[in-house]
């Protein structure tokens, strides 16, 4: 007789999706405030994504631009229900798989026309500000948590909730560390590294921010006037630091708390809350899209427990073995 | 594909009513886009085979504020009033002069129209006298004063400055239409517009833009030679929009309409422009590039 599976303590798969489900009900949400059923969802999101890009880039965002110009109520519902949607298919367990499907095509769209691949392509993208683009990290989180049909990892085993989907634990630390490394490597963008880059970054956030923050930004845009530089190099290097350090070192949660946190700065100081509270805004930004993506990543606290003997090769179960600190997959037969 | 469609009829039996209606929301939204991005594209085909149509290309150069479909908006048209169609044209330059007098404005004697489509008023041809040249220093200097408080954006628009186009191009004109509609023509704390350089930083305050009392009237002479208004008449709106220039044969597009604007009255602010653009009637593309560089002053 099996001795009871003890009771899984942390972030499972279906938690992120069910937080993944809340980001995109709230994007949807977002999208039915009153100024994005006018102009101003086409003149003042979709257009200025346009703004500095190759000519390539620019032309499928001014045709997007074009098309919400010429039916912008009509666009804007559809824009929401496909957030809705996406957000409603998540939170059922029957409609997960389509609604992840759903959610990466979109993302995958929005990213090319809303956010103009993260403005990477400008030279002007800044961590501070949101890049590489929040809407990619819908589709990294997704796709890291996307069910499998047969379950990849013995429910009993104290695993991140990347762990049980088709990238596995090891593919999740490689999405993280790609996205601290792409950060670090903007910082060293000649946009951000300038004497005043992240100085003017925090003045422009500031123009979308509630007075309060407004006057901190402004105060703390002076402190680090002409040292643009410094901060730069400071932040790409810890960037690099929280990106490769889940892979030279057992202490993941450490680099996962630490970017969650510097997330979460950047949310604050560079993306105003995700300026929700401009009326045009169309996402939170990417600070709690990365707090979820650690979530999903952070190992589960209750220390693993000897695995059961595995099961006759063929079995229907799946499980995994135990090898010291190696634990291998085993995939059905 | 019997398969399939037998795997999907399966499918569909056994799901839930939730599971079905999710489906059905994904499929209406889906015929929703179609259906939505089909009337466009059609419209967009009828559109591009009318006489009257322009091209709409979308090159770094309407980038630059020169094409038709990247215009910057400015003050309102003389054909509808203040509280209607809002344009302005990005050209770059103040073009070559083209004929004396304007048939769009009879009333302003002397007025010269310009090859890119821009109707000046008429200026003493002697140079600015030592009155005049204060008159428009002290002009500059109280404007400076006065649109400091509309240094964010945002003060600005919460004071009823609406953007008139998007922030799209090297500059655009936010218009408070309750100062136009008070004919308050030069009143430096309250201009009728204010202009925001685009830069990668956001939006930066360069200048304010000062519309004459009503259509076909410019403002007070300031400044002589110095301070000239001008209008523009080669532009196509469509509602409260700027859809663009006239094209060769200056007609506008299906749906839009040729529009005259008011006159108006640059003050550029911005140190690096104020040097060299003090009253311009417009930037050519290179001047913003200072403002792109080196962010607000």
């Amino acid at each position: 007789m099996n001795a009871p599976a003890p009771r899984r303590c942390g972030v499972s798969p279906r938690t992120v999706q069910i937080g993944l489900a809340i980001i995109w009900l709230f994007d949807g949400i977002l999208q039915l405030q009153p100024k994005m059923f006018g102009p101003a969802f086409a003149d003042q999101v979709i257009r200025p994504s346009a703004s500095g890009q190759p000519s390539l880039v620019a032309w499928p965002i001014d045709e997007m631009a074009r098309l919400v110009s010429a039916h912008p109520a009509a666009s804007n519902w559809i824009f929401a229900a496909v957030q809705i949607l996406i957000g409603i298919g998540l939170l059922r367990r029957d409609t997960v798989r389509p609604a992840l499907a759903l959610s990466f095509v979109w993302a995958a769209g929005v990213w090319c026309f809303g956010e103009g691949f993260g403005m990477l392509l400008t030279g002007a993208a800044s961590p501070l500000s949101g890049a590489p683009g929040a809407v990619l990290l819908y589709a990294v989180i997704g796709i890291l948590v996307w069910p499998p049909r047969i379950p990849r990892v013995d429910a009993t085993q104290m695993q991140p909730a990347t762990a049980g989907g088709p990238v596995g634990e090891l593919g999740g630390r490689v999405a993280w560390a790609v996205i601290w490394l792409a950060m670090a490597a903007l910082w060293l963008f000649p946009a951000n590294d300038g004497p005043d880059g992240v100085g003017s970054e925090l003045t422009s956030a500031a123009r979308s921010s509630p007075t309060w923050l407004a006057r901190f930004q402004t105060s703390l845009a002076g402190v680090v006037h002409d040292h643009g530089l410094t901060v730069s190099i400071a932040l790409a290097l810890l960037s690099l630091v929280i990106g490769i350090g889940p892979f030279v070192t057992r202490r993941v949660t450490v680099f996962l708390i630490v970017g969650a946190a510097l997330s979460m700065d950047y949310w604050v100081l560079g993306q105003s809350f995700g300026g929700i509270a401009t009326g045009i805004a169309t996402d939170p930004n990417t600070g709690p899209l990365v707090v979820l993506l650690a979530l999903a990543m952070f190992p589960n606290s209750a220390p693993a427990r000897r695995l059961p003997a595995p099961e006759p090769v063929g079995g229907d179960t799946p499980v995994t073995e135990s090898a010291g600190r190696d634990r291998r997959i085993l995939m059905p037969a | 594909m019997t398969r399939l469609n037998e795997r999907l009829g399966s499918g569909w039996r056994r799901a839930d009513p939730a599971t079905r209606l999710w489906w059905s929301g994904v499929a209406a939204v889906g015929l929703a886009g179609t259906l939505l991005i089909g009337g466009v594209a059609v419209a967009g085909t009828v559109h591009a085979s009318s006489p009257s149509a322009r091209p709409t290309g979308t090159g770094s150069s309407e980038a630059m504020g020169s094409g038709p479909s990247q215009p910057s908006n400015g003050p309102p048209s003389a054909g509808q009033g203040p509280a209607s169609s809002m344009s302005m044209p990005g050209s770059g330059s103040t073009g070559a002069m083209t004929s004396p007098g304007s048939s769009i404005c009879p009333n302003v004697q002397g007025a010269t129209v310009m090859s890119n489509g821009m109707v000046m008023a008429p200026v003493p041809s002697t140079p600015p006298t030592p009155a005049q040249q204060a008159a428009a220093d002290n002009l500059v200097a109280s404007v400076e004063q006065g649109i400091v408080q509309y240094d964010n954006v945002q003060v600005a628009e919460a004071d009823g400055y609406q953007p008139l186009s998007a922030a799209r191009g090297p500059m655009t004109h936010y218009l408070n239409r309750s100062v136009v509609k008070q004919g308050d023509v030069l009143d430096p704390s309250h201009p009728s517009a204010l202009m925001f350089a685009n830069t990668v930083d956001g939006p930066v305050l360069i200048g304010a833009m000062f519309l004459g009392p009503a259509p076909c009237q410019p403002g007070p002479d300031i400044g002589g030679s110095l301070t000239q208004w001008h209008a523009h008449d080669d532009l196509c709106t469509s509602g409260s929009q700027l859809a663009g220039k006239t094209g060769a044969d200056g007609t506008c597009a299906v749906g839009t309409h040729r529009d005259t604007t008011y006159f108006m009255l640059h003050v550029w602010t911005a140190p690096q422009l104020a040097a060299q653009y003090q009253f311009e009637a417009d930037l050519p593309p290179s001047a913003y590039t200072a403002i792109d560089e080196s962010g607000p002053a």
